[in-house]
C-alpha cells in the first residue's frame, strides 16, 4: 500500500473550520513586526550563526520545525520549517508522558483507581517489593526504582536504562524490563525523572483498560473529543504504548491538547477529566520538593512541570517572565507545550536541536518577548 | 619485562590480540558492570531503524529529512526503506535492526 494513502488512511480529516481558534496572525504581525524578527532571530537558525554551528557539531543548530502560539483564544502566531506543516506529526519525545498522563485523569473520574493503590493491583512485577510503590508514586516519577536516565551524549550509553528501554535489551517488552529493576530508593520519597516510571505508568492504563486497545481509549475519551484527529501513540511489540517518547503528534493536536489542559481538562463545558486532576498534575510534588539537590531547575509535578517555584520551594522560576501558574510538557531535543492559563497563553515549539543550545527557559523567555512586552 | 624483551614482537601481538578481546566485548556483550545485555551498535541500529521508519511512514516527511534525521555519531549504518513491506533496516557488518511500521501502532521496532 503506498505511503501516501497509508498516511491518508490513518489521519484526520479536521479543516480549518474545526480549529477551536480564530486566526490573528495578520494583525499580530502587523503590529509587532519589529518583535517578531528578533523571536525569529532567537529561534529559528540564521544562516551566519548556522554555519558557526555546524562547524562545532555537524548537527549543530536549533534545527526549530514549528513554532505556533495561541493567546486568547486566537492563533497569533505560526512558523514552520524543514518541511513542517501545522497538520505534520512530529515525534514528541518526553510530551508524551504529560499526554498519557490525561487518561489517568479520565480512569479517575471513572472510579478505576485510587493514587494510593499499589501498583500490584494492577501490575505483577517479578519482586514483591515493588508492590510497596503507589500509582500516585509513578505518577510522581518517585518509584525507587535503580533507574539511570542518560541520553545519546552519556559518557557511557550502554548504562543507560532509557536507550536499553527504547533501543536495547528493553526494547521488546518495556514492561517487563522495567519492572526488571530493583527497588533501591524509597517509594513516595525518590525523586528521579524516568521514562521507566513512564512506561510502568502506561503498563498500569494498560491493565486497567484491560480487554481494551490502550490506543482506541485514548482515540474515544480524549483524542476525539476535543478533535485530536491525527496524532497517534507508537507500541512496542507487547502493545505497551511508548508513553516515555512516543507520540506522533501534529502542532494543531498539540495545540488542542494545551487549550483542554489549560482548561483544566474541560472541553466545550464537557469535563472530561476528574475536576481535580489538572491541579495534581502540575503541582510539584513532596517527593520532588523534599529531594536535596536544590539546583534541579525543572519543577516536577504528576507528569507535567510546574513553574510554581514557591511551591517547589525554590528561589526562581524556571520559566522566567512567566507566572507561577504556567506548566508545560518537554521533550528531548526541544519540544514544547507550555501553558498559562492566566494569561491564556499557549506556545508550542518543536524540532531537531542536538547540540543543546534550544532550552524551554530560553525559549519561554523568547516567547514572553515577544507576546507580553 | 624479560618476556617483553625477549620477545618484543610477540609481547605486542598478544596485548594487540588483548585490546581487540576488550573492545570486542564491549561493543558486542555486557558492559563491564553486567547490568544490560545490548551493545552499543544494537542500540544504535535500533535508534536509526526506528527512528527513520516513523519519520518516513508515520510523519510523512521526505527521504532526504528523514536520513538526515537518523544519522548519529560514530557509527554509518547502512539504512534501507522497504517501502513495499513498510519497513526500515539498519545495518552494520554483522548487526542488523528491523522497524516495521504497522499502520495505528505507528513504528514497532522488532
Amino acid at each position: 500500500m503506498s505511503r501516501l494513502l497509508l498516511i491518508l488512511l490513518f489521519s484526520g480529516n479536521a479543516g480549518a473550520a474545526d480549529l477551536p481558534w480564530t486566526d490573528g496572525t495578520q494583525k499580530f504581525a502587523e503590529s509587532k513586526a519589529e518583535k517578531i524578527r528578533v523571536f525569529e532571530q532567537e529561534t529559528f537558525d540564521q544562516p551566519e550563526q548556522l554555519a558557526k554551528d555546524l562547524k562545532k557539531d555537524r548537527k549543530g543548530g536549533k534545527r526549530t520545525e514549528a513554532v505556533l502560539i495561541i493567546k486568547d483564544g486566537q492563533l497569533v502566531y505560526e512558523k514552520y520549517d524543514r518541511e513542517m506543516t501545522g497538520d505534520t506529526r512530529h515525534i514528541s519525545w518526553s510530551m508524551a508522558k504529560s499526554v498519557m498522563s490525561l487518561l489517568y485523569g479520565v480512569a479517575l473520574k471513572e472510579k478505576k483507581f485510587a493514587l494510593d493503590d499499589s501498583i500490584c493491583r494492577f501490575a505483577e512485577p517479578p519482586r514483591r517489593k515493588l508492590c510497596e510503590i503507589k500509582i500516585r508514586d509513578v505518577l510522581q516519577w518517585a518509584t525507587g526504582l535503580d533507574w539511570l536516565e542518560d541520553y545519546e551524549k552519556a559518557t557511557n550509553p550502554l548504562y543507560s536504562s532509557v536507550l536499553n528501554l527504547l533501543y536495547g535489551e528493553g526494547h521488546r517488552d518495556m514492561a517487563k524490563f522495567v519492572l526488571g529493576h530493583e527497588l533501591t530508593g524509597t517509594p513516595g520519597k525518590t525523586w528521579q525523572y524516568s521514562s521507566g516510571d513512564s512506561i510502568l505508568a502506561s503498563h498500569i492504563l494498560t491493565k486497567m483498560y484491560a480487554g481494551e486497545n490502550l490506543q482506541a481509549v485514548f482515540r474515544e475519551k480524549i483524542f476525539k473529543p476535543i478533535g485530536v484527529t491525527k496524532s497517534l501513540f507508537e507500541t512496542d511489540p507487547q502493545g505497551t504504548i511508548v508513553a516515555a517518547s512516543y507520540l506522533q503528534v501534529t502542532p494543531y493536536d498539540l495545540a488542542r491538547i494545551g487549550l483542554f489542559v489549560m482548561n483544566n481538562g474541560n472541553w466545550n463545558g464537557r469535563q472530561i477529566l476528574e475536576s481535580s486532576w489538572m491541579e495534581f498534575a502540575k503541582t510539584p510534588s513532596p517527593a520532588f520538593i523534599g529531594q536535596k539537590d536544590v539546583k534541579k531547575i525543572y519543577y516536577g509535578g504528576a507528569h507535567w512541570w510546574s513553574n510554581d517555584w514557591m511551591a517547589g520551594k525554590r528561589e526562581k522560576p524556571t520559566l522566567a517572565g512567566l507566572p507561577p501558574d504556567t506548566f508545560f510538557a518537554m521533550g528531548h531535543w526541544g519540544q514544547y507545550l507550555i501553558v498559562v492559563p492566566s494569561l491564556k497563553l499557549i506556545a508550542i515549539r518543536m524540532g531537531d536541536c542536538r547540540d543543546g543550545q534550544v532550552i524551554a527557559p530560553k525559549f519561554a523567555a523568547s516567547v514572553a518577548k515577544l507576546v507580553l512586552q | 619485562m624479560k618476556m617483553i624483551r625477549d620477545n618484543p614482537v610477540k609481547s605486542i601481538g598478544l596485548l594487540v590480540v588483548l585490546i581487540a578481546i576488550s573492545t570486542g566485548v564491549l561493543l558486542v556483550r555486557r558492559n563491564f558492570y553486567g547490568r544490560y545485555s545490548a551493545s552499543v551498535v544494537d542500540m544504535a541500529l535500533g535508534f536509526t531503524a526506528r527512528n527513520l521508519c516513523s519519520c518516513y511512514f508515520v510523519q510523512g516527511r521526505s527521504e532526504n529529512l528523514c536520513r538526515e534525521n537518523s544519522e548519529i555519531d560514530h557509527l554509518s549504518p547502512t539504512l534501507k526503506i522497504d517501502s513495499k513491506n513498510s519497513a526500515v533496516t539498519s545495518h552494520f557488518l554483522f548487526w542488523t535492526a528491523k522497524a516495521r511500521f504497522q499502520n495505528e501502532q505507528g513504528c514497532i521496532l522488532e
